[in-house]
């Protein structure tokens, strides 16, 4: 059901703050919704609001740019998914940063959002390039490089090795991944104690 | 040799998919309304069934009003997600925790109170504060949304074994110090992205004297040091909590699965990724000052001089200078790190001993985690306790801890909180300003009406 992503091209920005949490990229109040779509118009919606046309998302310049460059520790606190679909839907379709949140990473790649960690001093590298007007960036998932601008500027990044293998084998379904493990979960599930129980007698009622 | 990561991990590899992930089972689901709808959706999309429904379990704890909680709740949204886990449960079977069971509560309350969280299992939920249940033993981590839809059609993920860090505490806490300054004064040492990869041990003198509840506030805040999971080894104070609890084992079969829980326990030879030791004699009643839960300094302490403008601009503070003496406006008590039967406790003891009352113009809130929380409270009269002395006694609820029910800061208010994020907008107001600290600091800042040190209170 997915598709191979093997490569990202295109014009890169940067919106460079550490520790962006997932509060920031979605506050709480669009969580109250029973689908993910609609999210991308409200992506840092508060931040955006304080700013007043000057923030990164709302700058003219940026519109039409699909890959983000960020600060360390993107995506940290909250494990609400909800923050990728919103960058997702807004444009964003790959994000460099010198660290990730382990359950952002994670989301990322059930959603197919290409996200790679370079060495923080090519990730000022990288930032300089793109502030000197060199935003046309390539990042290939074979040779785990980023190319930026018309010169020879190549950086290596990294990303989960499974994540990169299922992403250019176009197989990061992990749900369609997770059930050709077939009756060999319950096989495992045999084995451990947890499975004798049920948690259904709970709510015949108080007590 | 092994460490009860290692030990737990191993009994629960499904498969090895080789680069370093394993598609891991799941022995406990827990699911509630916010990060489940899509998905449900995905499942249904699929024609996919549950495949272990009754080793998932629901409750409706984000969006839950703590005033009034009469069907059909006033906020339209807020009714219409508690009506699509509703049918969701229903449809698949699932058993669910509603509002007025007695058994409603904030997830990583409830899992615990019930004795569905047990040493040696593995623990998902759609919430990054699934770290809790590692107070256990077990080793609980929170998911995204399509993980939900993954672990409710396989049991399973497909995830990266972290390493271990062991986080040694050692020593003794001063008066007035908790388990919340413990987590915090980790986080400022180890920062919030230190843990990224890791899951933390946490061992040590310290940790050993903890009761389960300050070990579930301690594994609670994993996360904001970037620590996906983080847990305690079992021991007797473990066994003893889970003694007579509706999900454990009773009689004989108790005791045998005691014997069993405490050999998950990480072997005295066991080797770690990394190692850190905390004198906790040093530790002193935390308080966060910036916008990530790493920017704390102790009480009386300075904010650093080298603090970011964009979190003194944010707060409204200056550094080099206290906090102490800053004055608040709302005071919070509740939520998954400091929403517990132990937490009220406290609370209140410190109210009556010092015959506190809430400071003129502070909004003072306690929510406990849970009905059964509050029902166990009214058992000890707190509510009357809490009342007296000013404060609003709630239903139970995630409340104010990142305000998806009504119960929101105004403008740029400055709350005191025994919540879990600082961050910018956490609260419900994108200007509001929060401040993280201990209970035992809550009461003493809303009694002052100003940042207050609890240590000159009497314990």
């Amino acid at each position: 059901m997915s598709t191979i992503i093997n490569q990202v091209a295109g014009r890169a920005f940067l919106h460079n703050v550490p520790n962006l949490d997932t509060d920031r990229i979605i506050p709480a109040q669009f969580l109250k919704c029973v689908t993910f779509e609609g999210l991308g118009e409200h992506v840092f919606h508060d931040d955006r609001q304080q700013a007043g046309g000057k923030h990164p998302f709302d700058l003219k310049t940026n519109q039409g740019r699909n890959i983000l460059v960020t600060g360390a520790n993107f995506g940290s606190g909250s494990s609400r998914e909800h923050a990728v679909p919103a960058l997702m839907q807004w444009g964003i379709e790959a994000i460099i940063a010198p660290s990730f949140s382990d359950i952002f990473t994670g989301n990322a790649g059930g959603n197919g959002l290409v996200c790679v960690v370079v060495e923080p001093e090519d990730h000022e590298y990288i930032c300089t390039s793109i502030e000197q007007g060199m935003s046309d960036v390539r990042i290939d998932l074979l040779s785990s490089t980023i190319h930026v601008g018309e010169s020879d500027l190549t950086f290596s990044f990294s990303m989960p090795k499974s994540m990169q293998v299922d992403f250019l084998a176009g197989t990061w379904d992990q749900i369609a991944n997770a059930l050709d493990a077939g009756n060999l979960i319950e096989q495992r599930a045999a084995t451990l104690p947890a499975f004798q129980s049920s948690f259904a007698a709970l709510t015949e009622g108080p007590g | 040799m092994k460490t009860l990561l290692e030990k737990v991990w191993a009994q629960h590899i499904v498969l090895e998919l080789g680069e370093g992930t394993d598609q891991l089972l799941v022995d406990t689901h827990l699911i509630h309304e916010v990060t489940s709808p899509q998905a449900f959706r995905m499942l249904r999309d699929r024609d996919l069934p549950v495949r272990f429904p009754h080793r998932t379990i629901a409750t409706v704890d984000h969006i839950v009003p703590t005033g009034d909680r009469t069907r059909p709740l006033k906020d339209v949204m807020a009714e219409t997600m508690l009506q699509h886990l509703e049918l969701n449960t229903r449809d698949f079977n699932i058993p669910f925790l509603s509002i007025g069971s007695g058994k409603q509560g904030i997830v990583h309350v409830v899992g615990p109170e019930l004795g569905i969280t047990q040493p040696g299992t593995v623990i998902v939920c759609g919430d990054s504060h699934t770290s809790t249940h590692g107070a256990f033993g077990a080793i609980a981590f929170g998911i995204g949304t399509t993980q939900v839809a993954c672990v409710l059609a396989t049991q399973s993920l497909l995830v990266e074994r972290p390493k271990v860090r062991r986080i040694e505490i050692t020593g003794k806490l001063s008066k007035g110090v908790t388990a919340k300054d413990v987590i915090l004064a980790i986080i400022q040492r180890l920062g919030i992205k230190g843990g990224i990869g890791f899951a933390y041990e946490y061992a040590g003198s310290v940790i050993e004297h903890m009761t389960m509840e300050e070990r579930m506030t301690l594994c609670n805040m994993s996360i904001e040091g970037g620590a996906r999971c983080g847990y305690v080894n079992p021991d007797a104070t473990t066994i003893e909590y889970l003694r007579g609890k509706h999900f454990s084992p009773k009689g004989e079969a108790f005791e045998a699965a005691a014997d069993q829980w405490l050999s998950f326990a990480s072997d005295p030879d066991a080797e770690y990724d990394d190692d850190v030791t905390i004198d906790g004699s040093t530790i002193e009643p935390m308080v966060t000052w910036g916008i990530d839960p790493g920017q704390s300094i102790g009480i009386t302490g300075c904010i650093p001089e080298d603090a970011p403008q964009e979190a003194l601009d944010y707060m409204q503070l200056t550094a080099g200078t206290q906090v102490l003496g800053t004055p608040i406006h709302v005071a919070f008590i509740g939520s998954c790190t400091n929403g517990r039967i132990q937490d009220l406790l406290e609370a209140a003891d410190v109210i009556r001993r010092n015959n506190l009352h809430v400071s003129k113009g502070v909004k003072a809130l306690v929510v406990p985690g849970s009905e059964a929380v509050a029902a166990e409270a009214k058992q000890y009269g707190l509510p009357k306790i809490f009342t007296d002395a000013g404060w609003e006694w709630r239903n139970a609820g995630c409340s104010m801890c990142l305000a998806m029910n009504p119960d929101k800061l105004v403008g740029d208010q400055l709350c005191v909180s025994t919540s879990n994020r600082n961050f910018k907008g956490r609260q419900g107001s994108p200007t509001g300003r929060t401040m993280l600290m201990s209970p035992a600091s809550v009461v003493a800042s809303a009694s002052l009406g100003c940042v207050a040190d609890n240590r000159e209170l009497k314990h």
